[in-house]
């Protein structure tokens, strides 16, 4: 499940996820975030994706981290906590390159 | 950043992302998704053979779908039990385990002539060892081999593959093949095709499995059962018009056995032409600028390759015979031509047969197939020590020898390694073990001689080699 910490203090979004962001629960997922930062500022809004959780990306779950990776600031998008073997994933994909993660 | 690469980058882009989801899967969903992606291309042979032969205007449908069936149903028997996932070998005496790595997306290059069923082998090997494919068409084939790479997509979607892991481009371009071959996230090359392209493939600096040209030999020798002999040469040599490379292209008999082997090719329908006739043939079906097979001649029938070269040849033909008298540029015929036309020597003796051999064995075809038809196994024996080939196929059709499966236990693979002599790594049949890295895990095991050993000694100028390996080796 799909959960948010929004601190309006430093204007950080911060998104907790379920074991597997496969193709049928990632377009759900992009739907929620996205309605969830609908009327926030952009300028400086930060977002946390925490995968302590996820044992399972699918392509769809990656594109949902390009996307708002792309839509923020530089060093404003970051994951954290993920699993090793999800850490290489995301290395495999090159998105080391686009994106904070850790 | 140009048109060309920015369309390589939105593939690219998509097939990385593949490669980092592929690499979640395990051996299982690995397995589950080839299985279901043989079933779907073995279910499709019959509408994607007839769609690449009305596409490409060359082969026989019948046996394009032969083709579609070895590159589904036998590589699939190749490959099914293969561990390619995780730990492949351990070993605790060495201290060696070796696991398997994938490499990343698979830039494949598909030929003209055999379109669909290279598409299905080099899908079904890139998704067993997890690796994201690209598919980059010939141009005349490219709505088959598109065709083919969206049935495999589908069926791998459904068993639950990562989505992007089998990609295709929809207009090929020179400059675009370019920008595939270079960009550093490219893996591998699976390069199937003509000469400039594996050329080009193996100079991107990315890692390239490549093809060499052929140019095979068949010897059939006294000791051969001949009329099996050449009715094995004309089902491989007229096998899909002769598109396959591996098909034999010149046929070389003892003056002794000459006469009857004639007369057998004849009887099965072959047609020996006369020097004016293979003047007429040879103005056909080689291109003048390059020296090398016309386009236009590849994969025709005899019929059709008689009528646009101006002769008139008896009906039920299936194959044109060429008595050549040499070897080299002032014979073109005996240079490799992919369709049903056969050279034809016959030697004084078996010495002149062999250096004949090798004389076609190295005009242009090195490293890749050659044939012998006999029954004494010391003359097997010595042809084989004499040709340089990856595979030398005994008493089998050619065509289908060298690819594996049908008439030995090779690998079934429409990517024929010809090693160094045809510019390749390798030699063999490629499959999916050569589409992994494996990566070894290695386990103290201590030399004991090495500790026991006064090192210091190796620096001793004065002491030679067998001062040190003697007391190196002692109580060993």
């Amino acid at each position: 499940m799909l959960k948010f910490y929004y601190n309006k203090h430093e204007n950080r979004l911060l998104c907790t996820f379920d074991e597997r962001m496969d193709s049928m629960s990632s377009p759900n997922a992009e739907k929620e975030i996205s309605k969830k930062i609908d009327g926030l500022s952009i300028e400086n809004l930060s977002i946390v994706f925490d995968l302590e959780k996820v044992d399972f990306v699918s392509s769809a779950f990656m594109r949902i981290c390009i996307k708002f990776a792309k839509k923020l600031k530089k060093d404003n998008f970051k994951i954290v906590n993920t699993k090793l073997m999800i850490k290489k994933t995301y290395k495999i994909a090159g998105l080391d390159k686009l994106m904070n993660i850790e | 950043m140009s048109t060309e690469q920015e369309k390589a980058n939105v593939l690219l882009e998509k097939s990385i992302i593949a490669a980092g989801v592929f690499n979640q899967f395990n051996q299982n969903d690995v397995d589950r998704i080839v299985k279901a992606v043989y079933e779907a291309a073995f279910n499709n042979r019959v509408s994607l053979a007839k769609m690449a032969v009305e596409e490409t205007e060359l082969g026989v449908w019948q046996h394009k779908v032969m083709k579609n069936v070895l590159a589904s149903q036998f590589v699939y028997e190749n490959i099914k039990d293969e561990k390619t996932v995780g730990i492949l070998s351990h070993d605790n005496i060495s201290g060696i385990t070796e696991i398997a790595q994938p490499l990343g997306p698979v830039f494949a290059v598909i030929p003209v002539t055999n379109p669909t069923s290279t598409v299905i082998y080099k899908i079904l090997l890139c998704l067993k060892t997890r690796n994201p494919i690209i598919i980059s068409s010939h141009r005349r084939a490219k709505q088959c081999s598109i065709k083919a790479a969206q049935i495999c997509y589908e069926a791998a979607l459904k068993a639950g593959a990562p989505e992007d892991c089998i990609l295709w481009i929809e207009e090929s371009s020179r400059e675009l093949t370019h920008a595939f071959m270079t960009d550093k996230r490219m893996a591998l090359i699976l390069a199937t095709g003509g000469t400039g392209l594996v050329k080009a493939a193996y100079s991107s600096g990315t890692p390239a499995i490549g093809v060499g040209p052929g140019n095979v030999p068949v010897f059939i020798d006294e000791s051969a059962d001949v009329p099996l002999a050449v009715k094995s040469v004309i089902s491989s040599k007229s096998f899909d018009n002769g598109t396959v490379c591996a098909s034999e292209q010149s046929v070389i008999v003892e003056k002794k056995i000459a006469d009857e082997v004639i007369d057998e090719f004849k009887k099965q329908n072959c047609y020996f032409l006369s020097p004016d006739e293979i003047k007429k043939i040879e103005a056909f079906a080689i291109n003048e600028k390059t020296d090398g097979m016309s386009a236009d001649v590849v994969g025709q029938s005899a019929e059709i390759i008689a009528k646009k070269a101006g002769i008139m040849i008896p009906n039920n033909i299936i194959i044109l015979m060429a008595k050549l008298d040499g070897v080299g540029e002032e014979y073109p015929l005996s240079s490799e031509v992919l369709a049903p036309i056969l050279a034809f020597y016959v030697a004084d003796n078996y010495d002149d047969a062999l250096k004949t051999c090798i004389d076609l064995n190295y005009l242009g075809g090195i490293g890749h197939t050659a044939s012998i038809y006999a029954n004494d196994k010391e003359r097997i024996a010595e042809f084989s020590n004499l040709m340089n080939a990856g595979r030398v196929v005994v008493n089998t059709p050619s065509a289908q020898g060298a690819v594996g499966g049908l008439f030995n236990t090779l690998p079934t693979a429409f990517t024929l390694g010809c090693g160094a002599g045809g510019k390749n790594i390798t030699t063999e049949n490629i499959t999916a073990i050569n589409l992994i890295n494996v990566k070894r895990i290695c386990r103290r095991r201590e030399d004991r001689r090495w500790f026991a050993f006064d090192s210091e000694k190796f620096l001793d100028e004065n002491l030679k080699v067998n001062d040190i390996i003697t007391e190196y080796n002692k109580n060993y």
